[in-house]
């Protein structure tokens, strides 16, 4: 990187050029594509965070051994193999999906794959935070253990759960960025296939304050959001 | 009737199988307040656990009203939960709920009665207990007397025969003790509940209960009418709960060399306390005693406790001072001399 010719005002100009025709729809495409995974990565990692937790040989309704032990082994399957090689493996699942296994939509295969494990630790984590007294009271008033998960665990735990959500939310924000290499469209793939590979630097660095603000801007939200919902902390 | 019959349970833990409960045997009857009493780890806390079954006993059975709960399924198990209530040290609000909503789950677990019910019912109950304006608070906004108030309405809601209270009051200032005691003593005349109190504060078996049992580890050491455990504690397990300051036996008359000259009194239950015992022990036999420590507490409108009593002059004098008191009614003498004996109160 050539730092007295990447900011020259020729480049200034055009990097602004770049900024005004694709920022808009890229910043667009990563808002989308980050909100999708996350929205499916919870739909599969709840419900499997919640049986992590109650399936447990000392959870409230436990489950059969191997079955426990073939989804943890599995969630750290998945948890342990880099990013960029599960967007290689999936590829027959993506197209089985999506029909094609390039583009934006197709990149969320991946990003879900990738990220429903995580969301499920996550739960697990919560959920673990109920205090054992407060669900033994539930049992005692004769709570069957599904009414314990959906009427205490869940309930207790909204605003630890709105945390750890928002942590999912930021950290496949940054996976986004990954999904350049197989088309995925997003502010990421512009930082990488225009900032990086054809040296508009300046473009690059812009990238990376369109992606700060969004990080920021969605913990700011999620904060707030599980701090409101939290009426442990209501005076 | 609550019947616990040879009731035991064991633990395999770590360091070795443990016996929770070796062998308990006990009768609740209708309308009592049972006091279950003990030390930490005596096997209190299993023992309720026992009764509504949220522990299940290695052997043994518990009958409730001549039916046994052992022989139930989980989910007649939770039927009986809902005529078995129980509330809890810590608590145990949903946090995330306000009161209202509380004291309204163990109904819409119970799925029996609509929502507009359970609303009115839950209202009734706030108003019982003695808090109507809170029914929109969460429970972080509420004192721990308050919260452990709307955890009693909980467990009324749907309606039970018997309340189980474990450590209900340990985590609460004595004044608060007392005011939650009160409720508990008002709900089980106005509402003819039976309540089994877990505690390991002879204060709360003195301020409410008609029957206590003393548990030792595992096993009962001792069971009978509050009153008379009391006048006449048998076990060392009770003495020790009852004058805790006797706890050690001999040692109790102080080491010093004028432990010789020390007697204990003991008040059994009488109106002996209130009379003026030592002065007139001083006109009657001519002998002075100062009084070296005292405790005394009253059970049920009668005196029971303890005074250590320092004899001066020679052992004659405190011959002659055990030869008195002794034909007091309700008091026991013991000397150092007489050889304390831990099971069963010497003479």
């Amino acid at each position: 990187m050539n730092f007295t010719t990447a900011f020259t005002p020729e480049k200034l100009q055009e990097a602004w050029d770049i900024i005004q025709r694709d920022f808009l729809t890229e910043t667009w495409a990563t808002v989308y594509v980050t909100l999708l995974s996350t929205l499916f990565a919870i739909v599969i990692g709840l419900p499997l965070g919640c049986v992590l937790v109650m399936g447990d040989a000392k959870g409230i309704r436990p489950l059969p051994a191997p079955l426990m032990k073939f989804l943890n082994v599995l969630i750290n399957f998945l948890r342990s193999v880099p990013f960029l090689i599960l967007i290689v493996m999936v590829i027959p699942l993506t197209r089985l999906i999506v029909g094609t296994s390039v583009g934006t939509v197709a990149s969320i295969v991946p990003l879900v794959v990738a990220a429903f494990p995580f969301v499920a630790r996550l739960v697990e984590g919560s959920l673990r935070e109920v205090s054992p007294n407060v669900i033994e009271t539930a049992q005692s008033m004769g709570a069957t253990p599904m009414q314990i998960l959906l009427h205490v665990m869940l309930p207790e735990s909204v605003p630890s759960l709105i945390t750890n959500f928002t942590l999912a939310i930021t950290t496949i924000l940054g996976y986004t960025a990954m999904s350049g290499a197989i088309g995925g469209g997003g502010i990421g793939k512009t930082a990488i296939t225009i900032g990086y590979q054809r040296y508009r630097y300046a473009v690059l660095y812009a990238c990376v304050i369109v992606l700060v603000i969004l990080v920021q801007l969605f913990q700011t939200i999620g904060t707030w959001l599980a701090r409101k919902s939290d009426k442990r902390l209501k005076q | 009737m609550i019947e616990l019959i040879n009731l035991s349970k064991s633990f395999v833990t770590a360091a070795g199988e443990v016996d929770a409960l070796r062998g308990v045997t006990l009768t609740i009857n209708d309308g009592d307040i049972y006091g279950i009493i003990g030390m930490s780890g005596a096997g209190k806390s299993t023992l309720v656990r026992c009764i509504n079954m949220l522990e299940r006993p290695t052997s043994g059975d518990v009958r409730l009203n001549g039916v046994s709960l052992t022989g139930l399924s989980e989910a007649e198990l939770r039927q009986v939960r809902r005529r078995v209530t129980m509330i809890f040290q810590g608590f145990n609000l949903l946090m995330q709920r306000n009161c209202l909503q509380n004291i309204m789950l163990p109904l819409k677990l119970a799925g029996s009665v609509s929502k507009e019910d359970a609303e009115k019912r839950a209202l009734q109950l706030l108003e019982m207990v003695g808090l109507p304006d809170k029914a929109k608070a969460y429970p972080a906004q509420l004192s721990g007397g308050q919260q452990q108030r709307i955890a009693i309405a909980r467990a009324l809601a749907t309606e039970p025969e018997v309340l189980l209270c474990d450590e209900a009051t340990s985590a609460l200032d004595p004044k608060t003790t007392h005011q939650i005691l009160e409720l508990i003593r008002e709900i089980n005349r106005r509402l003819g509940i039976t309540v089994i109190v877990i505690t390991h504060q002879m204060s709360v078996v003195q301020e409410i209960c008609n029957r206590v049992a003393i548990l030792e580890n595992g096993a009962v050491a001792e069971e009978g009418e509050v009153s008379r455990v009391f006048t006449d504690p048998q076990a060392h397990a009770t003495q020790t709960l009852v004058y805790p300051e006797l706890a050690d036996g001999s040692a109790a008359f102080g080491t010093d060399a004028s432990a010789r000259q020390r007697i204990r009194l003991i008040f059994n239950g009488s109106e002996a306390a209130s009379e003026p015992l030592l002065s007139r022990m001083a006109i009657d036999a001519g002998l002075l005693a100062s009084v070296h420590t005292a405790s005394m507490r009253s059970v049920g409108g009668k005196v029971y406790g303890y005074m250590l009593l320092e004899i001066p002059g020679g052992p004659n004098d405190v011959a002659r001072a055990v030869e008195y008191l002794r034909k007091q009614p309700q008091v026991t003498v013991q000397t150092l001399s007489a050889q304390y004996t831990s099971q069963g109160g010497a003479q």
